[in-house]
């Protein structure tokens, strides 16, 4: 029974966590920059959602408008960078510090909501067909959740192979490159900020419904777990080339947030959680220098 | 065609390590010309590169490009017709993008980079024809990662892209002295070969004195951010090594080396 249920536990949070892990994806593998906005942008879509929901906006509508705002989120790192030209750890570290205030402020300074009994992606019509077996209820949540996932991966690997999509690659790979093009590299990393801080913030608002409440404190250690799901993944599959990046960051989301959920089984206290997230990612770190030696992002995990 | 008129670049303005590069510099370069630039180390030749591309600014003076001046413009505006090839021959290509990607995404040069798919199926038998110019048997490898190529035939395939799509001027900055002699020399020819075929306009920074004195129409050597020799048509066919270097060391010992 511990078995199933926290498998179960881990399907859950973890595909909540591959949408944010997808978005860092973009930030991080693709744009090669590492944006510490995510620990601000992840709360930010739960508490727009929560916000939203209740003041009786429909959850689907209040999940665009958090994309949205996780949008603005990057946008303003990325004009930050690319504009003020302030470093990509600076600028995101910008952002971040100051959405901690604009969350608190839109959450009336309450550090916890509950949802209470507004309908939202897991409390409907439908998540009602299933409220007798509480068993049924998380499988049908998973349902849900694999939905929105593997539709928001469709749309990135569908966007990833436009003439934008390529461009954006290359500014990650070689930004005289693009420049070579007679394209503004700096635009196009903007561009890439507000995708990836939009997936940040729609993992957010699905994380607060899934939990049932809004947390002020959901998004600290978030970029430690996102990146950590994007480099595990990214090194599992480096050698299988029909693999897609963004199925990595989704399967290395689940891993980590396996890895997670186990060590808690084992016993140990909720209150090392996010020290435990911090060596677990070290350790991968330090396995991604080594064992899965030859990797060319070695440099920019210095700037992790 | 391209024009520079009173050309001024110090860099480190009012620091201790100030120096000045160009003091009223002045080039003008005709259409269809293959000019040669050599020069010791710190003669200004990369920096006038930098400063007709745009990468660094002037302090005064004026950039003209088929007469109108181009001081203005943004480097990636000026990069829509001007092509540039780096000695580094990382920085011409994507490395995590496939050959046909990386070339889909120079032939769209000039035109929108929208939401229609990078790739168009039309266009690679087009892309390996041109491939199989190069002789490096790259047609073969079309989705074959660029990181994973040699140096060699990543610089190839940048000389390859830069001209893909039409461009009035093309700007090579010592692009073969990251590659063996045997390399260099391919890729010499090729560039000599691409150049002829497509009558561009080309300024070539290179430390080879023999690449200089054999290939091009015409020959600059710079010393102290001013033109010391310029050879053009037959003058320039007469040239030789010997010659060159007897001006280099006449330089030096000038120089008190």
């Amino acid at each position: 029974m511990i078995v199933l249920n926290t498998f179960l536990t881990i399907m859950q949070q973890g595909l909540c966590y591959a949408l944010v892990a997808m978005g860092v994806y973009i930030s991080y593998k693709i744009l090669d920059f590492p944006d510490l906005t995510v620990d601000g942008s992840f709360p930010l879509g739960g508490v727009v959602t929560i916000g939203l929901i209740q003041m009786g906006c429909p959850f689907y509508l209040a999940i665009l408008v958090a994309i949205f705002a996780g949008m603005i989120a990057g946008l303003i790192t990325g004009l930050l960078h690319v504009k003020l030209k302030i470093s990509n750890l600076l600028s995101g570290i910008l952002t971040m510090t100051a959405l901690l205030s604009i969350t608190l402020a839109l959450a009336k300074l309450q550090t916890l909501i509950p949802y209470g009994n507004a309908t939202h992606l897991f409390r409907n019509s439908f998540m009602d067909l299933f409220a007798a077996n509480i068993q049924l209820k998380k499988v049908a949540r998973i349902g849900i959740l694999l939905v929105v996932v593997v539709l928001f991966k469709i749309i990135l690997d569908l966007f990833l192979k436009t003439k934008t999509g390529f461009m954006l690659r290359a500014v990650g790979n070689n930004e005289q490159m693009c420049t070579s093009l007679g394209c503004d590299a700096g635009n196009y990393k903007i561009l890439g900020l507000v995708i990836a801080n939009g997936m940040v913030a729609l993992g957010g608002s699905i994380y607060s419904q899934y939990m049932n409440y809004y947390d002020n404190q959901s998004g600290v250690g978030m970029v430690v777990l996102a990146l950590a799901s994007v480099i595990i993944g990214c090194a599992i599959f480096k050698n299988v080339k029909f693999i897609k990046g963004t199925t990595a960051a989704i399967i290395g989301a689940l891993i980590y947030t396996a890895g997670l959920n186990i060590a808690i089984v084992c016993g140990i206290p909720t209150t090392y959680l996010k020290l435990l997230m911090a060596i677990m990612f070290a350790i991968i770190l330090v396995l991604n220098n080594s064992v899965f030696s030859k990797s060319k992002k070695g440099k920019v995990i210095k700037n992790a | 065609m391209l024009e520079l008129n009173h050309i001024y670049k110090t860099f480190n303005i009012n620091t201790i390590n100030e120096t000045k590069v160009f003091s009223d510099f002045n080039l003008s370069v005709d259409k269809g010309e293959f000019v040669s630039i050599v020069g010791s180390n710190g003669s200004g030749k990369t920096t006038l590169l930098n400063i007709i591309s745009g990468s660094i600014p002037v302090e005064s003076g004026e950039i003209l490009l088929d007469g109108k001046t181009i001081n203005k413009q943004k480097e990636f505006v000026r990069a829509r017709r001007i092509g540039r090839v780096f000695q580094d021959p990382a920085k011409g290509t994507a490395y995590g993008m496939s050959i046909a990607e990386n070339m889909a995404l120079a032939d769209n040069k000039g035109k929108t980079y929208g939401l229609s798919f990078g790739i168009n199926k039309k266009r690679l038998e087009y892309y390996k024809d041109l491939l199989s110019t190069l002789n490096l048997g790259l047609e073969n490898k079309m989705d074959t990662q660029v990181g994973a190529l040699s140096g060699g035939q990543r610089q190839a395939l940048t000389l390859l892209i830069s001209t893909m799509t039409p461009i009035d001027l093309l700007l090579l900055d010592e692009h073969t002295a990251a590659l063996d002699p045997k390399t260099s020399q391919d890729i010499m020819e090729l560039t000599n070969k691409i150049v002829k075929e497509k009558n561009i306009t080309t300024l070539m920074v290179t430390h080879n004195l023999r690449f200089a004195v054999e290939y091009g129409s015409r020959l600059l050597m710079f010393n102290k951010g001013s033109i010391v020799v310029d050879k053009l048509g037959q003058e320039k066919e007469d040239l030789r090594v010997d010659d060159l270097l007897s001006v280099f060391n006449e330089i030096s010992i000038e120089c008190g080396n």
